[in-house]
């Protein structure tokens, strides 16, 4: 496992010197702005408010996390350095969580807008720590969840679009299975509301933290990243 | 023995891409891996390295078993791709820096060790430059300082001049010719001039198999069976059947050119029959202006074992004397 920071050190780098990241990070920083200042208007409570800021970042991150996935492996497979990779003292284990680290690490530094807006909210009114430190909880570990979905596509392609393609189209799928849950009675619905990332994580924006929620992503991702594992495993085989 | 090969065997779903090929290379051998684009070269040495693995058969690398111990192995060879796969948008000393770091090589000699290879591979004035925006020849010295970096047991090198232009050709095969003082080195390659200029042994690998395994000079000795061209003055006739007479003398070609008459004598195999003809120039009066013993050339040996022609067809493509 010593080589994982290794690996992290070098997504970063790789990152900070691409133009697509400051891309994702300047799209993610406006969006989200705009968004926040939008609803600042409705909602006066700024309790309510920062609930809203953790709210919108659900749907941003379909966007962006396939983005910030997508040639984590594929690009290594297209280049050819894969090889090079992986045929130094490095598992795939080692790959796997060093990317997802990098990935994860990257994304921290793009949801920095909003600690920014929550601190702007203190100045409006109180707001309440504990909620907000639910929500920055949620955000990572939904983050994660979706990096790793991201990830996984990534291993099982070369191709980058095609990669940001496939993962953007199983994020929307995860995320119309929280709306087709909604307001169904039934089995059916409550498992598909079971299943989709959205559900859990408005339970932490809200402010709760259900050890429930915390399981669904850390299993979810912790699957997701045992998969492209497997992937980098069985490219040998291909 | 540092390099062991039993029985590789490599499928690609029904494609039998390499055959069941054996062979062990010891400490300090510079090996050259030949054989045509598409032959299995790059196979080989991707299950070699542990990239990919066999579908048959096993590979050890300094005792260490290829796929039991892919770790281990990894840690005792140093490995530049085919087209040599690098990160372009990092700095060179940077990437070395990385990639010391996956090699484990450790904290206290990291540095020295990088700015040494820096310095083997002649690529100080580009340390500090991004990878992206090397010349090709420079990119390819990049690959080998990296590949050398951990000081490994083995450096395979997997067609390491391709896409180079002379000079740069020259020059990495200098810098292959040095590394051979330190490391066991295994060069796949297409390209004939470039093993007979590094490798002291080569394979032949054609369709998986390996169709030889020899030093260039006894490749060369077993195609042309040490084949003696000789260009005389005297009567065409009696220099004929004089030299059919030699002793280890099994057929002779005489061609006619302004008075001077160049023959072809091959002689049965492993007999150098040189001071033979010699003698029966002294001993006859002919003038005697030529005596060389014929060498096929890398290439001709590659050419007739790939393509399956036959050996004892005379050719002189570089002589010695």
């Amino acid at each position: 496992m010593v080589n994982i920071p290794v690996i992290t050190r070098r997504e970063l780098s790789s990152y900070f010197l691409s133009p697509m990241a400051y891309v994702v990070l300047t799209g993610f920083a406006l969006s989200h702005g705009i968004l926040f200042s939008l609803g600042i208007g409705s909602r006066i409570e700024p309790n309510m408010q920062a609930y809203y800021a953790f709210y919108i970042t659900l749907f941003l991150l379909i966007l962006a996390a396939p983005v910030l996935t997508m040639r984590l492996v594929s690009e290594e497979t297209n280049q050819g350095t894969i090889e090079t990779l992986m045929t130094t003292p490095v598992t795939e284990l080692e790959v796997v969580i060093g990317k997802f680290m990098g990935a994860l690490v990257f994304a921290a530094v793009m949801f920095l807008p909003i600690v920014v807006q929550v601190v702007y909210l203190r100045f409006l009114g109180p707001v309440d720590v504990g909620p907000v430190l639910a929500g920055f909880l949620g955000l990572f570990l939904l983050t994660g969840q979706l990096l790793a979905i991201g990830l996984l596509c990534s291993a099982l392609t070369r191709v980058q679009i095609a990669s940001a393609i496939i993962s953007f189209a199983i994020l929307i799928g995860l995320y119309f299975m929280w709306y087709l849950g909604q307001g169904s009675p039934g089995m059916g619905a409550a498992v598909l509301r079971y299943l989709s990332p959205p559900w859990h994580y408005v339970n932490f924006a809200k402010g709760v933290v259900d050890t429930r929620d915390v399981a669904y992503f850390v299993i979810t991702t912790g699957l997701f990243l045992f998969l492209t594992v497997r992937a980098l495993q069985l490219r040998k085989w291909r | 023995m540092l390099v062991e090969a039993e029985n590789l065997t490599r499928y690609y779903g029904s494609f039998l891409a390499v055959d069941g090929i054996s062979f062990s290379i010891g400490r300090g051998e510079v090996v050259g891996l030949l054989g045509p684009n598409g032959a299995g070269k790059t196979t080989t040495i991707r299950m070699l390295t542990g990239f990919l693995p066999a579908s048959d058969g096993t590979a050890r690398i300094a005792g260490c078993d290829v796929r039991e111990n892919a770790i281990e192995v990894r840690r005792h060879i140093g490995y530049m791709p085919e087209n040599n796969p690098l990160y372009p948008e990092m700095r060179t000393r940077e990437y070395l820096a990385f990639r010391a770091n996956l090699k484990g090589v450790p904290r206290r000699r990291r540095r020295s060790r990088i700015e040494e290879c820096i310095r083997l591979c002649s690529i100080e004035e580009v340390a500090g430059q991004i990878i992206g925006t090397l010349s090709k020849g420079y990119r390819q010295r990049v690959g080998l300082a990296d590949a050398m970096l951990a000081e490994p047991d083995v450096l395979i090198l997997d067609e390491p001049t391709i896409g180079l232009d002379p000079n740069q050709i020259r020059e990495v095969r200098r810098l292959i010719g040095n590394l051979s003082e330190r490391h066991t080195v295994l060069i796949s390659t297409h390209i004939l001039a470039e093993a007979e200029a590094v490798c002291r042994r080569v394979l032949i690998i054609d369709d998986g198999r390996i169709v030889a395994d020899d030093t260039p000079a006894a490749l060369s000795e077993r195609l042309l069976h040490g084949a003696v061209t000789v260009e005389l003055k005297g009567d065409p006739q009696q220099i004929r059947a004089e030299l059919c007479r030699l002793d280890g003398v099994r057929s002779v070609h005489l061609a006619d050119s302004t008075g001077w008459h160049t023959a072809s004598v091959t002689p049965e195999t492993g007999a150098d029959v040189r001071e033979a003809i010699f003698r029966a120039a002294a001993r006859n009066g002919w003038r005697l202006r030529e005596l060389t013993r014929s060498r096929a050339s890398l290439e001709d040996v590659f050419h007739r074992i790939t393509l399956g022609r036959p050996e004892a067809e005379p050719a002189v493509a570089a002589q010695e004397n």
